[in-house]
């Protein structure tokens, strides 16, 4: 057990010995000369007060690194001394020590309040302010027992007769210690507050929720006790049955709990948070599918809305388990971000209920969930570039599409144009040498004229082979039944979408036909074939079937790897059954997307 | 006969022309896109208007769909498309839209210039114009090869010259035949297919497009 436990465990006992000493006092002597006593109401709530601040003290001394924690067991303890100065007929050496140690709860505990959650006070002003606040309380607590005769004080009223530590009565002296604290008290209250409002403006959305119960309890407090400095200074004979006495007694007793309440409170979160954590560490036990981090974060906290997104090495954009671009998630009402980090840099990024984790669920995840996240992380990254990969396949695709499309536009608007223009200046050629003309010259001209009309009829095959000006204009349907009007075997259109679809798309079922149809007639031996393509609702399906000897074999076939290539290309896929002598059947499933 | 020309290729415009009226058409005006024809269809009312399917901007259709607004809004004024697409989609299109005054020509016909004038003087006169390459191909690849296989080949010459939109007397001239032979082939290749008899001519060439496509 270490030195800090077995301290704790002594402090248990002296923390209940104080206060139960502090009622016991109260209550049989002190009924004018403490709060306590005026009424059994106040013992409960003085206890509640003091017992509360020990015992969160105590836990979070416990769990929480950092100064708060004992500091807050001593407020508790100090808070019980005022009872101490009401003995009457009581030792005066306790009468005078309960005088000295008053005050003292109250610098205790705007330390404790200031430096939650960190370690230090951070801010100088903070320094500052808790300096002072000690400074102020030691000047007047030392100043008041040196020089302060209760026998000379018209304001006296806890302890009109005992002061061991009195070496020279001063009257000025004390009223003016009187004058300091009290005006103290007030610029305290104000002080406190503005730091406090400062430090939950600049904090972030999740360390201002768990800064703000704290630190407002604090504010509480420090605003009461100036409250009740400046009851004093209307009415400086202090009577604690006088109503305004009694119930600025009460709100810094409420005041006091709250601070109690509020680091109980961090606490349990805090706890909450680990248990998520430990879920965790068995959830990931088990073998983790792709995207299991975040159904097994989702399980661990119970918000089946979480999600989480994974930073891509090398840039600022994010994807999902899946290597999907995702927009970085930012915090909205009731949703909160938490981040992975890792080497300074965030990893991944938690979207989830503000209510299931907080920030310390970072720094207090195991190697084990860390490397799920790298795992994961790396994962998403693979198929995010799978995903690029195939994106830039189908641009090279399209891009390729287009660059035929423009050739054939080309030769269209030049070669073949040209051509038809030749053919109409021999015809006029011909129309002009008339009827009697030399049957030489006309023989010649008619043999131009055939040549012309082979030549268009080349340019116009090859400008058909780059792109079918049909399909581009007229689309897939249209397209089809001019493949069928041209080809040499017979060919079935069982059915094809009239619709347009996406370019790509388009020219994708139209290549799967025409490599089909050509295989078929020249390879094949084929005299029929029979074609579909069919929209479902994400895909276009083309079927083939032809009649011919079967036997081909895609991994041969330059054509139907290319056709095979092209529709994988756009993320669809390619089948060829092709048994000897039983025809040649060829599936495509196209997305359209 | 007065005409316009409209094709975004200036050659071929410009041959189209000089062909026409070398056969005596006269060309009253030259467009080079869907805009120009219109406006200037609208100015000198031809009695055809020849339009190039594939025109600025996207080269797709511009041409057909300019030819169905001349039919709509000007009603005496014919269209004769040139195309180069085989498939029988577009000129169907323009057919069953507009079956009066209109025709379909593939565009390597146009160097015979004795089927574009016969072409632009049966549209003139009212009647429809189905390239015979498209009929012959509709005929060849229909799903309706048992019915037709119960043609004689006549009956089938005549049932061609139906679907390029001639009229009986037009047939009749062609084959050489009287009109009334040619009316006992048209009630026989009607009865064969179980198609309805119509007076109408252009409801004929539809009804019987329609049921090679079908």
């Amino acid at each position: 057990m270490s030195r800090g436990s077995v301290l704790r465990l002594v402090l248990v006992p002296v923390a209940l010995a104080c206060g139960l000493t502090a009622e016991i006092v109260a209550t049989h002597t002190g009924q004018s000369t403490t709060y306590a006593g005026a009424s059994v109401w106040a013992v409960g709530l003085e206890l509640v007060a003091g017992w509360g601040l020990v015992a969160a003290g105590l836990a979070t001394w416990q769990l929480r690194p950092g100064v708060t924690g004992p500091l807050v067991v001593a407020a508790g303890v100090a808070w019980f001394a005022p009872d101490l100065v009401g003995w009457e007929g009581g030792p005066a050496l306790a009468r005078s020590v309960g005088m000295l140690a008053a005050g003292i709860w109250l610098p205790l505990l705007v330390h404790a309040v200031l430096a939650f959650p960190q370690r230090g006070l951070g801010s100088v002003p903070a320094r500052v302010l808790v300096a002072s606040v000690y400074a102020e309380t030691v000047l007047v607590g030392i100043g008041r027992a040196l020089f302060r005769d209760p026998f000379d004080d018209p304001n006296c009223w806890s302890n009109c007769s005992d002061n061991s530590f009195l070496v020279h009565p001063g009257a000025d002296i004390a009223r003016a210690l009187v004058w300091l604290d009290l005006r103290f008290a007030i610029a305290l209250a104000a002080v406190f507050v503005g730091l406090v409002a400062l430090r939950l403006i600049e904090a972030t959305g999740p360390a201002r929720r768990v800064l703000a119960p704290v630190l407002v309890g604090g504010a509480a407090v420090t605003v009461i006790h100036g409250a009740s400095a400046i009851a004093l200074l209307v009415t400086p004979l202090e009577d604690p049955r006088a109503t305004t006495f009694a119930a600025l007694f009460v709100g810094e007793c409420l005041a006091v709990a709250s601070v109690s309440l509020a680091l109980g409170w961090t606490l349990l979160r805090a706890r909450r948070a680990r248990e998520v954590v430990e879920r965790l560490a068995v959830e990931l036990a088990e073998i983790p599918q792709p995207g299991g981090l975040e159904s097994a974060l989702a399980r661990a906290t119970g918000d089946s809305t979480l999600t989480i997104v994974y930073r891509l090495r090398g840039s600022e954009r994010y994807v999902d388990s899946e290597g999907r671009a995702t927009p970085v998630p930012s915090p909205s009402a009731g949703r909160a971000v938490t981040s992975i980090v890792r080497d300074g840099r965030p990893v991944a990024l938690i979207e989830h209920d503000q209510a299931v984790l907080d920030e310390t669920f970072e720094s207090q995840i195991g190697s084990a969930a860390r490397l799920s996240v790298e795992n994961e992380r790396l994962e998403a990254e693979a198929l995010a570039q799978l995903i690029e990969l195939r994106e830039s396949r189908a641009r090279i695709v399209l891009a390729g599409d287009e660059a035929r499309r423009r050739l054939e536009r080309d030769l269209h608007d030049g070669a073949q144009q040209r051509l038809v223009a030749l053919s109409f200046a021999l015809r006029l050629a011909r129309n002009q040498l008339g009827a009697g003309a030399d049957g030489g010259a006309m023989d010649a001209l008619a043999e131009a004229d055939r040549e012309l009309a082979a030549a268009l009829a080349a340019v116009r095959g090859v400008a058909n082979g780059l792109f079918p000006a049909t399909l581009e204009s007229a689309g897939l349907a249209a397209a089809v039944e001019e493949l069928a009007e041209l080809s040499s075997i017979r060919l079935e259109i069982e059915a094809v979408p009239d619709r347009r679809l996406p370019a790509g798309v388009e020219t994708a079922a139209y290549d799967v036909i025409r490599e089909a149809v050509e295989n078929a007639a020249m390879h094949a031996e084929a005299t029929t074939i029979t074609v579909s393509a069919v929209c479902r609702a994400d895909a276009v399906v083309v079927e083939t079937a032809d009649d011919g000897v079967g036997g081909a074999d895609p991994s041969r076939g330059v054509g139907l790897r290319e056709v095979a290539d092209r529709v994988g290309a756009l993320g669809g896929r390619l089948g060829v059954l092709s048994p000897l002598g039983g025809g040649t059947r060829i599936e495509a499933v196209i997305p359209c997307a | 006969m007065r005409v316009i020309v409209a094709d975004d290729v200036m050659l071929m415009r410009a041959g189209i022309a000089r062909l026409l009226a070398d056969a005596g058409v006269d060309v009253v005006g030259e467009a080079a896109d869907a805009v120009e024809l219109l406006r200037k269809v609208a100015r000198s009312q031809p009695d055809v208007a020849i339009v190039d399917i594939r025109m600025p901007p996207t080269h797709t259709d511009e041409g057909l769909v300019a030819a169905g607004e001349i039919r709509t809004r000007y009603p005496d004024v014919g269209v004769l498309v040139l195309s180069q697409f085989l498939a029988p989609t577009y000129a169907l299109r323009l057919l069953e839209e507009h079956p009066e005054r209109s025709g379909y020509l593939l565009k390597e016909r146009v160097s015979d210039i004795a089927v574009l004038v016969d072409a632009l003087g049966r549209i003139a006169d009212g009647e429809c114009v189905l390239d015979p390459t498209i009929v012959s191909r509709l005929l060849a690849r229909s799903r309706q090869q048992e019915p037709l296989a119960e043609l004689t080949g006549r009956e089938r010459e005549v049932l061609s010259l139906m679907a390029e939109g001639r009229s009986n007397a037009a047939i009749a001239g062609r084959l050489f035949v009287t009109p009334r032979t040619v009316e006992a082939h048209v009630r026989q290749i009607l009865g064969k297919l179980d198609l309805p008899e119509s007076p109408d001519d252009h409801r004929r060439v539809l009804a019987v497009l329609a049921y090679l496509r079908s």
